[in-house]
């Protein structure tokens, strides 16, 4: 018979609120490598901004970006491996043009700042799922190399929604068992058409434990 | 007009007329709202899971089953009667597509029929339902009418 695991408490604990400072380098150096990957692919230069990581109150995840009614295109990921957990690239609705213009760009406008999943074309749905799978990936590999783990991002689910409807199934995972929810956060940012995506990582509670190993291999 | 009071994620609020009580950006969560047209006393509660909890201590408005029927017992110790409360349920959507690679049930669909099964239990009519989808909804529920207002990214808003 397999040993009981034990439950984590449901409030995160004190010790992980002492690493946060090293869950924000964790949060900086998957997004910095998610910079470079996707600089690549634009052929411009981009900039990473303020990382953070925090622990909220699962009632507040969405207010993490910007509130419950802020509409944006969000691509969400499921993270499996030794540290599981979430992924969520988010950016403006208003942003779903310019990336698309420095994606695949066309010659015709007619790209608008309203767009919802169904007035976008076939090209321009991968075109976007594209950008989380590379976002995702460059950013898991990051945090795999600095935690001696593999973590293996799913395929992206994309939706032009409300943050407080791509972000309420986050809730409906933890609510179960936590309180609060652990968010590693940060933001890449494209200065010549101000393209700024978000990404956060939300580590499930039961392997927060494999992200404090991050002791070893940050300062 | 007084200014909808928003619900966050597992809350539940029971008032009465004037007020307005309103769930921004609801995606796979259920909105399910009583409401007793003569005293004008009605709730609305923002749902996460089906329930039941596992412990008793778990929050009350997290789930279907114990959000439901706190809610309905908050409305009657108010001055609604059981025999003339209506519900009105919304949400339960899929936001994400890779949801649909699995042939269980999603978790929104899950909540939805949660939230009727409760509903029945506590033997409030069911008058309107807007569920599923694959869209975020704002809904806001008006005590002086009854009436539940419901917008998404696409249009709206549309009176249930």
């Amino acid at each position: 018979m397999r040993p009981r695991a034990r439950r984590p408490a449901r409030r995160a604990s004190a010790r992980v609120r002492a690493d946060l400072t090293r869950f924000r380098l964790l949060s900086e150096a998957g997004a910095r490598h998610a910079a470079v990957a996707l600089s690549q692919i634009l052929g411009r230069p981009l900039t990473l901004d303020v990382p953070w990581a925090r622990v909220l109150p699962l009632e507040k995840v969405a207010d993490m970006a910007g509130g419950a009614s802020r509409v944006v295109c969000a691509l969400s990921l499921k993270v499996y491996g030794e540290a599981r957990g979430n992924l969520l690239v988010l950016f403006s609705r208003e942003q779903i043009p310019v990336l698309l213009d420095l994606l695949v760009p066309r010659s015709s406008p007619g790209r608008n700042g309203n767009a919802d999943l169904h007035s976008l074309d076939e090209m321009e749905r991968s075109a976007l799922m594209e950008i989380g799978n590379i976002l995702a990936c460059a950013y898991l590999n990051a945090l795999s190399r600095l935690l001696g783990v593999s973590l293996l991002p799913s395929i992206p689910g994309l939706a032009v929604d409300m943050v407080g409807a791509v972000t309420d199934h986050l809730l409906i995972e933890l609510a179960p068992i936590a309180d609060d929810a652990v968010v590693l956060a940060s933001e890449v940012h494209e200065p010549a058409s101000g393209w700024r995506g978000e990404i956060f990582f939300l580590p499930h509670p039961d392997t927060l434990g494999v992200l404090e190993r991050a002791h070893t291999g940050l300062r | 007009m007084t200014r909808p009071r928003s619900l966050r994620a597992g809350e539940l609020r029971v008032s009465g007329a004037p007020d307005r009580l309103a769930i921004h950006g609801l995606g796979s969560c259920v909105a399910v709202f009583v409401y007793d047209p003569a005293a004008r006393i009605g709730g609305l509660a923002h749902i996460l899971l089906p329930g039941p909890p596992r412990r008793p201590t778990d929050h009350v408005g997290r789930y279907a089953t114990t959000a439901v029927a706190a809610m309905v017992e908050e409305t009657i110790r108010l001055g609604a009667k059981r025999s003339a409360l209506c519900a009105k349920v919304t949400g339960g959507s899929r936001m994400f597509a890779y949801d649909t690679t699995s042939a269980r049930p999603t978790v929104g669909d899950e909540n939805i029929e949660a939230a009727l099964q409760a509903l029945e239990k506590a033997r409030v009519t069911i008058v309107a339902t807007e569920v599923g989808g694959e869209i975020g909804r704002n809904v806001v529920a008006d005590l002086t009418d009854g009436s539940l207002t419901i917008s998404t990214v696409r249009g709206g808003p549309r009176v249930v």
